[in-house]
């Protein structure tokens, strides 16, 4: 993680003629807060597959994997908020997260379960979306404002930022993280993002839940 | 007495998915050509592995379920621990299931077997303080020795087998389900086990046994369901069927034709 930001940083640097303290933190934090809602296309096609032991022997709700594996990458974003914070003080740009942080967290972790679950499911009946889901967050990841900013855009390439949940869910914990708050933007298409994954969730997931053991 | 388990004409079928239709590319082809190569229907196979399946049993009663391979002994399991839900009919379960269905479900190859121990406890939903208690007894049976500190990478199949017996009996056994366990543990390890089983009759309120072997089957059951193809060809007490002949003991039929 901290060598792709500084990777990265170099470079965009370079092309948006910025200093690499200024660039770095948002590079980093972008790149950092990416990884919650990149779940649903990198590890979330894997969860039924690979807990298709225990499914295939015990009655455990299905949720419960989904809780599971949403709950390792929240961990795991903690973990690297730490070599975040070392990065940043070293740069000497620490700043205070502002306090919407944790109701971001929150929308974004719900995020997370609705969609995860809905990949796990059509992953685990189509076999070929676990590469091609994978292979997608690499083109998001580019398509993202995770290391160019989203006002550099003009013309047609605002739709990149304005209808990509992705930047909306990477938006609303990265812009606390340095200490800034969220622009509405990135509220709306997160919280969007969550009613429909939620319709599309109690739509699937309650009409083909009995079929996923049958399918892993 | 009350019902532990009740099923209502119960039909299971399931799906098998070919190759071809674990696709979406595949799929999508399909759909643009007017769905013609899915037309035959070979692409998905469905399986009625359980037709009409009906019986009952109450608290206390120990099942037997016998049939050769295919037969659906292990789709009924499944069935009643949960894991599939019927097609049709209707399943009643009252109790907590402990199954042990396959050897190695939950197993961390990389973790001990204490460490596996408690995992196999928090997945029944015991707290580590709770297996904590019971974990010297549980080792104690399992007759793994210092082996239990070992990666259960390490085990054989054997020995796997005796730790998930232990746990699944140990830990508030309530209705058991087992599936051929006895086969791959030695012979000091099956006499023991037979002897938990007897012990466990009191603990637990049922179990359902699929097994190869009669003789077992006569020793430890009262109840019997015998299974052909995922037909019920017979459901009753084990003295009313002839394992030799494989049909039901001659003086029933009497009784039920008169």
């Amino acid at each position: 993680m901290v060598a792709t930001s500084i990777a990265l940083a170099i470079v965009m640097g370079g092309i948006q003629k910025q200093s690499l303290p200024d660039i770095l933190p948002y590079i980093m934090a972008g790149i950092l807060c990416f990884y919650l809602p990149g779940y649903v296309l990198t590890e979330a096609p894997e969860v039924y597959m690979s807990s298709s032991n225990i499914i295939k022997n015990h009655a455990y709700p299905f949720t419960y994997y989904a809780f599971e594996s949403v709950t390792r990458v929240f961990l795991v974003f903690l973990h690297n908020l730490v070599a975040y914070y070392l990065a940043m003080a070293i740069l000497t740009r620490l700043a205070i997260p502002d306090w919407t942080i944790l109701p971001a967290l929150v929308l974004v972790y719900c995020n997370c379960l609705v969609w995860g679950t809905l990949a796990s499911m059509v992953a685990a009946r189509f076999r070929d979306l676990r590469f091609l889901l994978p292979f997608m967050s690499q083109i998001i990841f580019f398509m993202t404002p995770v290391f160019w900013h989203p006002n550099n855009m003009d013309g047609w390439r605002v739709w990149l930022v304005r209808v990509n949940p992705f930047y909306g869910l990477m938006e609303i914990v990265r812009s606390p993280l340095l200490g800034t708050t969220a622009p509405s933007l990135a509220w709306e298409l997160s919280a969007a993002s969550l009613i429909i994954g939620s319709l599309l969730w109690l739509f699937f997931f309650s009409r083909f839940r009995s079929k996923i053991p049958f399918w892993i | 007495m009350s019902v532990l388990i009740r099923l209502n004409y119960v039909d299971l079928v399931y799906p098998v998915y070919s190759v071809r239709a674990q696709s979406l590319r595949n799929m999508m082809v399909n759909l643009s050509v007017g769905g013609k190569l899915l037309k035959d229907g070979s692409d998905i196979i469905h399986v009625q592995a359980l037709s009409r399946l009906n019986f009952t049993l109450n608290v206390g009663d120990r099942l037997g379920v016998i049939g050769h391979n295919g037969a659906g002994k292990t789709t009924l399991l499944k069935l009643v621990a949960g894991i599939y839900e019927p097609t049709r009919g209707h399943i009643e379960v009252n109790g907590r299931i402990s199954s042990m269905i396959d050897v190695g479900l939950g197993l961390d190859p990389n973790l001990t077997g204490r460490d596996n121990i408690i995992n196999m406890g928090r997945m029944r939903g015991f707290t580590t303080r709770q297996i904590q208690l019971q974990m010297d007894e549980l080792i104690e049976f399992s007759d793994l020795g210092s082996f239990i500190d070992l990666p259960v990478k390490t085990f054989s199949a054997g020995m796997a087998s005796r730790l998930v017996f232990a746990v699944s009996t140990t830990l508030d056994p309530d209705i058991l389900l087992f599936d051929e366990w006895l086969s791959t543990g030695d012979a000091d390890f099956i006499v023991k086990a037979k002897q938990r089983m007897d012990s466990l009759l009191d603990k637990s309120r049922g179990m359902i046994l699929a097994s190869h072997s009669f003789p077992m089957i006569q020793l430890m059951c009262n109840k019997l369901l015998v299974l052909d193809a995922g037909e019920q060809v017979y459901f009753g007490e084990v003295d009313g069927w002839d394992f030799n002949s494989q049909k039901p003991v001659a003086r029933d039929v009497e009784g039920q034709m008169s």
